[in-house]
């Protein structure tokens, strides 16, 4: 409970600060969500012991009072929020203080505070509604961040965002009315007995439910025919802001997706009754090409990370999709992967911007010389995203394809070994223009530590899971499962 | 399913009506605050359906004033009016924000035709 509260409690205390004193706030939001994530550490190691925490507000038991669930999946997804913003927001320090001007980065650090409590919120609620109240949180938040950024065209891109965005939510929350229309009750567990008890599978509400549900939530995560604000958002935010949105953002809502569908709806009812996962299937085989071929026509780098975010959320959706607990747990390890993976590459980008405000790839020419810690570890990334061992993403990649033979789809393994080339290509681009073309002016440039401690703590445990991967795995199965039966 | 059902529960009509006016909109007008003003008539429209949703005929407020009497036939259900509230305070943040935004657009571009804004781009 605390841990939800710190942060949006901190949104308060920033401001004030702030007011005095500008210079202050970027320690306090960061030893806010070093708090936070401590907590979210303990949190996590408990639930390993004992299983799931319940909190329940006004002291009532559900259906009647509000649950909070921190389960195993909900632990693992509050420590990659929790990791991926504190390293951002230390990354901010620098980055922001030269792009924004004060008044506005006390602004930029309320907003992030509130995004992380917003997700958080989303995260560990067990309750429809209050779901949609963090979805709303991190939301409004995330659009104000988009459109933060001086550049006059991540404006419109804000604007088209929040259009889209809205009307996910709208969407959304439509869903849950026809839910309770049915069923009469919000909380998740009690939702999936009421489905049962009452024999609703064949309702056409609960068809219109699952409907809206699934069409708002993939908005809001850019699955592909859906993904059309992404590359613009992410790739005109400032860079801390994209990697926030790219490896944390998108992923969460997808994260929702598949625990709205498998707790209160049931693996029988979207593979069987409704062949929902089949389609997910599809449009992921799709949505990982796609976005790998669009990512390679792309020359700004950080267009091109946000293209290939789109394949990436195509890998997640497919192990959901896939329809067995191995799938299950293969995409979510991805998805844990990605946001390692994903945040390192927009903050190395981002701090190639930074110290030489460069964004087209093919002036990257002799950065490999210039700033030799970024391209490493945006090499060690890059590695990473394409799936070449011993890296983490090797390790979901090998378990997606693992996962899709053990059902017999052989030809999703081939998708996954082109789009691992596709990437390979547009990530090789980058590094060979880095690391074999010449300029005149080879001089070092110097990378400050608060810039390339988070890309390197980021880069390293790509490698570090890479063979630590029963870590985020000890998290991940028990979920996949319990609810994969 | 005869012709009487669907009469009776003509709000539920009117929502879905309400939405696809929303919708066109959003898709349809160039005007960036018209855009805006659709995505209001969609949530307006989501509000209404909770509302008739919690509705009940000759039912009266759900307040308790006598513990002893309490008939539930006899009140709306209000859970769905107090989730609109929290859906219409969060409305409201979006509107908020989506006006300064509006704002922003406007003193950096000049105009509010998105197509305009396009080519400016």
């Amino acid at each position: 409970m605390l841990i939800i509260l710190l942060p949006l409690l901190g949104a308060y205390i920033v401001p004030l600060v702030g007011y005095f004193k500008p210079k202050l706030t970027n320690i306090l939001t960061t030893i806010i969500i070093l708090i936070t994530t401590i907590l979210a550490v303990i949190l996590a190691s408990e639930i390993l012991v004992n299983g799931e925490i319940y909190y329940f507000t006004v002291g009532e038991e559900p259906p009647w009072g509000v649950e909070i669930l921190a389960d195993h999946l909900a632990a693992l997804m509050a420590l990659i929020v929790l990791g991926v913003t504190l390293l951002a927001t230390i990354f901010s320090k620098k980055y922001v203080k030269h792009s924004l001007k004060p008044k506005k980065e006390v602004l930029y650090y309320t907003l992030i505070l509130l995004m992380t409590g917003g997700l958080l919120w989303f995260i560990m609620a067990a309750d429809a509604f209050n779901m949609f109240v963090g979805l709303e949180i991190f939301s409004i938040a995330s659009y104000s961040l988009t459109a933060i950024s001086q550049d006059k065209k991540a404006l419109t891109a804000a604007f088209n965002y929040l259009l889209m965005g809205a009307v996910g939510s709208a969407f959304f929350l439509l869903g849950i009315g026809y839910l309770y229309i049915m069923t009469g009750t919000l909380n998740f567990a009690d939702l999936a007995a009421r489905i049962v008890e009452l024999d609703l599978y064949p309702s056409t509400a609960i068809f219109a439910s699952i409907a809206f549900i699934v069409t708002g939530l993939s908005i809001k995560s850019a699955l592909f025919p859906l993904h059309v604000w992404l590359p613009d958002a992410h790739s005109k935010a400032l860079s801390p802001v994209s990697a926030l949105f790219s490896a944390v953002l998108v992923e969460v809502t997808a994260y929702g997706l598949i625990r709205i569908l498998l707790t209160v709806y049931g693996y029988e009812y979207i593979t069987e009754i409704i062949p929902l996962t089949t389609v997910f299937l599809i449009l992921a085989g799709i949505a990982v090409l796609f976005g790998s071929l669009l990512a390679i026509y792309q020359t700004d780098i950080k267009r091109m990370l946000a293209y290939s975010s789109v394949s990436q959320m195509g890998y997640i959706m497919f192990g959901f999709g896939l329809g067995t607990s191995l799938g299950l747990s293969a995409g979510l390890l991805h998805l844990f992967n990605h946001a390692l993976m994903k945040s390192a590459l927009f903050l190395a980008a981002g701090a190639v911007i930074y110290l030489t405000g460069k964004r087209n790839i093919y002036d990257y020419s002799g950065l490999g010389k210039k700033m030799p810690y970024t391209m490493a570890f945006f090499g060690i990334a890059a590695l990473a995203m394409i799936g070449i061992p011993p890296t983490n993403g090797f390790i979901s990649k090998f378990y997606l394809a693992w996962a899709a033979v053990d059902i017999g789809q052989w030809i999703f393994v081939i998708v996954i070994l082109l789009s691992s080339i596709l990437n390979a290509i547009y990530f090789f681009r980058v590094l060979n223009i880095a690391y074999t073309r010449e300029t005149e002016d080879m001089s070092k440039i110097k990378e400050p530590i608060t810039i390339i401690l988070p890309i390197g703590i980021l880069a390293i445990s790509c490698i570090i899971f890479g063979f630590g991967f029963s870590i985020p795995l000890d998290l991940i199965e028990p979920f996949a499962e319990a609810l994969m039966q | 399913m005869n012709f009487e059902f669907y009469l009776l529960h003509y709000n539920y009509w009117v929502s879905i009506i309400l939405f696809m006016i929303g919708l066109y909109a959003m898709i349809a007008k160039k005007n960036l605050i018209k855009k805006f003003m659709g995505l209001n008539i969609v949530e307006t429209s989501i509000f209404l359906f909770y509302i008739s949703m919690a509705d009940k005929a000759d039912a009266i407020a759900p307040v308790l004033y006598n513990y002893d009497q309490v008939n539930v036939d006899q009140h709306a259900n209000p859970l769905p009016s107090i989730i609109i509230l929290t859906a219409i305070v969060i409305a409201l943040a979006i509107t908020a924000t989506a006006l300064a935004l509006i704002i922003r657009i406007y003193e950096e571009y000049g105009t509010l035709n998105s197509d305009e804004i396009e080519e400016l781009w």
